[in-house]
């Protein structure tokens, strides 16, 4: 059987529905009477994708770039926290609750403080992804930090190894798939904080896009930029599940 | 057997007796404001509590709303019966396919209007040329600025506008994060409140030559179709509250207070006063509060046609009707 057979073998009831809803959607307009206003029929969004009086690379380009950013910065402080959680238990008991406190703040109402702070741009829109994506990755670096097998820290102790290497050579190896998991729910997370950032201020984006045609009823527009977003959501989703698959091959099947 | 078949003639009698009840029971009647309590809500909140609609057999439930987008929608859709919604925004939405109509005005005089701070003050179109305004989705400023640009000469290309929460265009300006905000004058107590007495300069479009309807009360197709004599009640009703608003703010303010208790007295008083001067003009004082000048509806249209990049041309007598409307004269004050 060839790749290819075997893939469309096992995605063909996907597209099949896939295309089956879009033709549903596509009559209910054309036929059902919906207002374009309310529900735009799949034709319009499709022409709004790819022109209209929207420069959308400015705007992808500006989205995506605080999607990346959010990310990076919630990967890199998150391992840096859970790294710090499970070296030590002072810090842990120190941090675990304030972190958990944070993670508990709804980030919609922070928002607009993030304007008065620190204004608009990239640079805030970052940091709100981040702060929405860091958590996951603190509690899944602890965790797999920690639940390491008694086996392993036996070898370990058996070689007088010192703390610092066997966090090195088998806490963190032991940790990778539990970081890249986590990171599946960051790749998201970090799309909603640019989106929510652009929502409260911005100048450009695709959450800026949404904001200003919905209010103006060119919802085939808002629905367009809607997809733009998916489509950079899922290819940074797409980088993560290829990145697990290069770095930690052998714990594909934990989640 | 016998049971359920002398059930059957019960029932239908029953049945018989709720309609006719309902049919004398007061007309349910869902109004659609724009945004949260603000100033110019106090009107309907008075006909309310002075019993003017229950008066002419209606049962009226004010609600919220997102702004006017939103209420347009709401009245579109059914779920409203009439709103609050600003002309501009009402005149584009017809461009994109709703069947809304402007039946009744609140605002004669424009408030649309550019806050900014004392220390980086707009005061003239020409100010508005390299600065940065924060405008919400939706806002009437953001949307016919290019109008209001041609009609000042001022290069609009060279005006940035930022899209911006409602609740946080207020702190932005306050906070310098902005040189401005498109917000209507009636908003200038909030700025105050945040910036300081003292601190806020206006740039009033009414002061510069633009005049273009606002705040307007729109009914969906069907309300107008199916039922006209109801909403010609709720429109004279509600002018009724306008009038006593008019004649004595006061009290008006205390039953805007009973009813929304999370109504800020101190800032909603001036906001309502101001927005009063908007209404105390020589041609509601002839016509009547809320009457709707045909030469200034097609003008706004107009306006709007030019330059807010609609889809399509509408037309200046799908969107308004004065059939709806009933004389109430302003009080003499």
């Amino acid at each position: 059987m060839t790749k290819f057979s075997h893939l469309s073998r096992q995605y063909w009831p996907t597209l099949l529905l896939f295309a089956f809803l879009l033709a549903s959607w596509q009559a209910a307009v054309s036929f059902g009477g919906i207002r374009e206003y309310l529900l735009p029929a799949p034709l319009s969004v499709w022409s709004a994708l790819w022109g209209g009086d929207t420069s959308w690379s400015q705007h992808i380009w500006a989205t995506t770039l605080e999607i990346i950013g959010a990310f990076f910065l919630a990967a890199g402080v998150g391992v840096a926290l859970g790294v710090a959680i499970a070296w030590s238990p002072l810090l842990a008991n120190a941090l675990v609750p304030f972190l958990v406190f944070v993670n508990t703040l709804p980030k919609v109402a922070i928002a607009p403080l993030f304007l008065i702070w620190m204004g608009y741009g990239i640079f805030p829109n970052m940091l709100m992804g981040a702060l929405i994506g860091f958590f996951p990755v603190v509690i899944n670096t602890a965790v797999g930090l920690s639940q390491v097998e008694a086996d392993m820290l036996d070898l370990g102790r058996v070689f007088s190894a010192p703390k610092w290497k066997i966090f090195v050579k088998i806490r963190i190896p032991n940790a990778l798939p539990y970081i890249l998991s986590a990171l599946k729910i960051t790749a998201t997370a970090a799309v909603v904080g640019a989106i929510v950032g652009e929502f409260v201020a911005s100048q450009r984006g695709l959450g800026y896009v949404i904001v200003t045609t919905q209010s103006s009823m060119n919802t085939s527009v808002a629905f367009a930029a809607l997809i733009w977003i998916s489509a950079v959501g899922l290819a940074l989703y797409g980088a993560v599940v290829l990145a697990a698959h290069l770095w930690a091959p052998w714990a594909e099947g934990i989640d | 057997m016998t049971r359920t078949r002398s059930l059957v003639p019960a029932l239908a009698l029953a049945g018989l007796l709720a309609t006719s009840a309902a049919a004398s029971a007061q007309e349910k009647f869902n109004f659609a404001l724009n945004w949260f309590a603000v100033g110019d809500h106090a009107a309907y909140w008075v006909a309310l509590d002075k019993g003017y609609y229950k008066a002419k057999g209606l049962d009226v439930t004010l609600e919220n709303s997102k702004g006017s987008g939103d209420s347009i929608a709401k009245v579109d859709t059914g779920r409203a019966d009439a709103g609050l919604a600003d002309t501009a925004v009402v005149i584009a939405s017809a461009a994109r396919g709703t069947t809304v109509k402007v039946v009744g005005m609140v605002f004669d005089k424009t408030p649309l209007n550019i806050f900014s701070l004392k220390s980086k003050p707009l005061t003239k179109p020409k100010d508005l040329e390299g600065a940065t305004l924060g405008a919400p989705p939706g806002d009437s400023q953001r949307q016919i600025f290019p109008a209001f640009a041609k009609l000042n000469g001022i290069d609009a290309s060279k005006v940035t506008w930022v899209n911006i929460e409602p609740a946080a265009k207020i702190a932005a300006v306050a906070e310098k994060r902005m040189d401005g905000v498109g917000d209507y004058s009636t908003g200038l107590p909030l700025y105050e409140k945040a910036a300081g007495k003292g601190n806020v300069v206006m740039m009033q479009w009414a002061d510069f030559g633009f005049d273009m309807y606002s705040m307007s009360i729109i009914a969906s197709a069907k309300t107008m179709k199916e039922r006209p004599q109801v909403l010609k009640a709720f429109l004279e009703a509600s002018y009724m509250g306008w009038r006593d608003v008019m004649a004595d703010p006061k009290a008006a303010m205390e039953i805007f207070k009973k009813r929304v208790p999370e109504v800020d007295v101190e800032l909603m008083t001036p906001n309502m006063l101001l927005g009063l001067g908007l209404m105390k003009t020589d041609r509601y004082a002839k016509n009547g509060i809320g009457s709707i000048d045909d030469k200034k509806m097609c003008d706004s249209v107009e306006l709007v046609n030019t330059y807010m990049g609609l889809p399509k041309k509408v037309e200046c007598k799908d969107v308004y009707s004065k059939d709806f409307y009933t004389l109430v004269q302003m009080p003499k004050n």
